[in-house]
């Protein structure tokens, strides 16, 4: 018997926020805390540190962009509120890269506990809202007959 | 008498023991249904069977859904005792003695690394108050220049006073003036180099020693931190133990769950089999059955007392059920308590508390970042030290070269104060002005050589600080002390984010077994079907014996109701096979405890005097 790792992670369709393109790039996210889990599991977190922390500061970047590009598209009203915690990651993000690049690599358990957490809570409930509120404007678009696309390129910020 | 005894007698069949195939035997020759009872029921019956079919189709179905869930439930609780048994061995033994090994050789490192600190903050601090040396005996020799100048004036003065008399003392004049001149621009050039040189040699040492005065004060900190670990260690490693003992009891546990579990599950097939026989005996009642082999004779009496002893049946099957699936229901929920323990014994074995903040091996690297924190200002100061080494080296052979040139001054102002003196001598009372200030001069000029021998002895001691400074930095570099101490970092900061690691994945592993068991003990809910659906039929069966039997009304049918009942308790398949061969074949002896006991009362008959009907049972 061996231990196969779980996904510690498991994206489930409670995270889901009916937005089926910012579901697909959570998911990422999750992949991203299981991968580190199971590297961690052979005791080897370290060796893979600094390509995710790569990764995750690329990914946060794109995704958040996405996001904003969307609110932006269907003026939000939580626009500003749902940015602040975007900004609060991207804080994060930098300062795990900056502390891996001064040579602190003892920071594994420190970054899954906060990742796990920080997806959790914010798929939960802040990209939930955010997830009604573009289904609801994608049901009344459909709903006028004009097929208004979320053009994530125009902007109203 | 029995009323089965009574009712045999009173058809001349005998006592009980076979005493109630005998008493449906006798009742099977009464009258036959009517024709639009007959009619009623069938179809009553016919719902009956119908529902009882349903019935244990769909128990079966549940208890097959809860056969198939117990190799996984079984797979999932070996793999999380596996992982624990895992972690616990590896906290108490493997991992155990590795953080322990990798603690102490840390330990060695800070403590070498305090004593190499405490030493260099010795040399520093020397460094800078020969420094201070330095620039005080400097500042010094301005009143060597001021007073040669003095000198140089009152020199040219004297000799204008002794006019003719002072014609060889021309020179002499001269020579002081450009004495001052040559000691005041030396002077200045030391003075403006040790101006522009020491202040920065002031600053690295300055920072240098602060470096080295905080790596003196934050190694004990650290050095206790260590120390605090490698007692939460050994206590850790000693909490894993008794874990271990704790969580192999509760695995014992489960274990005797799982076995009443599959007990409980294999009684259902009783109360199944009960069920199936129940219809099996309810479909010989049918038309269709009659006259055929196996078919029950269906004249009301005997059909109503046939009826009666299936919902006994049926009552009997309904208790099994009911005990069978409350066991299954404490078995599922014992599993998943057991595992709640399981769960909460991995996260109290790592320290983990409801805050996971407080996790032991997240302390753990906690510790390793401050270690390593504190390494990296253990390089830093190194790196300071070698720097302040290489520019303190560079700045006392300048400071050296500018007194090495003021020493020369200091030759010139000697020789020309004894010639001065040797002149004033041969003037004679004149020249005594002049022989005072010859003397000022050597007084000078000794002055002036006791300050550049203290210069070049602090510069020396500067130097040989240096040079210490040097050899313990190299030394320092090829003791590979702080390489050793960050591979012993990486190896405890391995086995702690392995331990951090496995208590998520049984975390998870267990949660999802914990909603699995809630899932399947929720979704049971065969017990009320079941006792529903028996509750139902028997008030039908009960409905018909009371319809067919109007005037059934014989002394003493209370305990024909209780024996009914104790056979019914008492019942199996093979008891009702003994009775049926006992009763065809007039020789086997039936196996069930109630009707076994009073076999003795049953002289046996041949199978013709039983009856055409009794191939029912």
């Amino acid at each position: 018997m061996s231990a196969v790792p779980v996904k510690i992670l498991e994206w489930t369709p409670e995270y889901a926020v009916q937005v089926a393109e910012i579901d697909r790039e959570h998911q990422v996210w999750f992949e991203v805390v299981n991968r580190l889990h199971a590297a961690m599991l052979a005791g080897k977190g370290v060796e893979i540190l600094g390509v995710l922390l790569a990764e995750t500061t690329r990914y946060t970047s794109d995704h958040f962009a996405h996001e904003e590009q969307l609110m932006a598209a269907v003026d939000y009203p939580e626009l500003r509120a749902h940015v602040q915690q975007h900004d609060g990651l991207r804080r994060q993000a930098r300062e795990f890269r900056k502390r891996f690049e001064r040579g602190e690599v003892t920071m594994t358990i420190e970054l899954t506990l906060f990742l796990s957490a920080w997806i959790k809570q914010h798929t939960m409930t802040t990209d939930r809202q955010l997830g009604r509120y573009l289904s609801t404007c994608r049901r009344g678009a459909a709903r006028n007959g004009s097929v208004r696309r979320l053009n994530p390129q125009v902007s109203s910020r | 008498m029995h009323v089965a005894d009574q009712l045999a007698a009173q058809a001349g069949a005998p006592p009980s023991g076979r005493r109630l195939s005998g008493w449906l035997r006798t009742f099977r020759r009464k009258a036959a249904l009517k024709d639009s009872e007959s009619k009623a029921w069938d179809e009553t019956l016919g719902q009956v069977i119908a529902d009882l079919d349903l019935l244990n189709h769909n128990t079966e179905q549940d208890f097959l859904r809860i056969g198939g869930k117990l190799s996984e439930f079984s797979e999932a609780v070996g793999l999380i005792s596996f992982e624990l048994t895992a972690l616990a061995d590896m906290m108490s033994a493997e991992q155990g003695l590795r953080a322990s090994h990798a603690l102490t050789g840390i330990l060695d490192g800070f403590t070498k690394i305090r004593a190499r600190a405490e030493e260099g903050n010795g040399l520093l601090d020397g460094m800078l108050r020969e420094a201070g040396l330095v620039k005080r005996t400097l500042s010094g020799f301005k009143g060597t220049v001021s007073t040669l100048t003095t000198l140089g004036v009152l020199t040219r003065i004297e000799t204008a006073r002794l006019g003719a008399a002072s014609a060889d003392f021309g020179p002499l004049a001269d020579a002081v003036k450009s004495l001052s001149g040559s000691v005041q621009e030396r002077v200045e050039n030391a003075l403006d180099t040790a101006s522009q040189l020491i202040p920065p040699i002031e600053s690295v040492l300055i920072s240098s020693a602060a470096l080295e005065k905080r790596q003196t004060n934050d190694l004990p900190a650290m050095i206790s931190e260590v120390l605090a670990q490698l007692a939460s260690f050994a206590d850790m490693q000693k909490r894993a133990l008794a874990s271990s003992v704790r969580m192999r009891s509760q695995y014992g546990a489960i274990s005797d769950a799982f076995k009443k579990l599959v007990v409980s599950i294999q009684f259902h097939d009783i109360t199944r089999q009960q069920v199936e026989h129940v219809i099996e005996i309810l479909r010989r009642l049918s038309p269709d059955s009659e006259g055929q082999e196996g078919g029950i004779s269906r004249d009301p009496q005997s059909a109503a007392a046939v009826l009666a002893l299936q919902s006994s049946q049926l009552a009997d099957a309904g208790e099994k059920f009911a005990v069978s699936v409350a066991s299954i229901a404490r078995s599922l929920d014992d599993i998943a308590a057991h595992v709640l323990e399981m769960t909460e014994e991995s996260r109290s074995l790592s320290g983990f508390s409801e805050v996971e903040k407080n996790s032991f091996s997240l302390r753990m690297e906690q510790s390793c970042s401050a270690i390593l924190a504190g390494l990296v200002h253990c390089d830093n100061a190194e790196a300071a030290n070698e720097a302040t080494h290489r520019g303190l080296a560079e700045t006392i052979g300048r400071m050296r070269g500018a007194i090495e040139e003021i020493q020369t001054v200091e030759i010139q102002m000697e020789r020309l104060a004894l010639n001065a003196n040797i002149r004033a001598a041969h003037i004679g009372g004149s020249g005594d002005a002049l022989a005072v200030l010859a003397g000022t001069i050597q007084q000078l000029a000794f002055e002036s050589r006791g300050r550049s021998e203290s210069l070049l002895q602090a510069l020396g001691s500067m130097s040989q600080a240096g040079t210490r400074l040097a050899v313990r930095c190299a030394s320092a570099g090829s003791d590979h002390c702080e390489e050793t101490m960050r591979v012993a970092i990486a190896e405890l900061h391995s086995s702690s984010e392995r331990s951090f690691a496995q208590i998520g994945q049984i975390t998870v592993r267990s949660t999802r077994l914990r909603e699995d068991l809630s899932a399947t003990r929720e979704s049971f809910s065969v017990g009320s079907v079941f006792a529903e659906a028996v509750r139902r039929a028997r008030g039908t069966l009960q409905e018909i014996v009371e319809q067919n039997q109007p005037t059934f009304s014989p002394p003493g049918a209370e305990a024909m109701g209780r024996d009914l009942d104790d056979f019914a308790r008492h019942y199996t398949m093979q008891a009702e096979r003994d009775v049926h061969e006992g009763v065809t074949k007039a020789v086997a002896r039936p196996a069930s405890v109630a009707v076994q006991a009073e076999q003795s009362e049953f002289p046996l008959k041949a199978a013709e005097e039983l009856g055409e009907n009794v191939e029912f049972f």
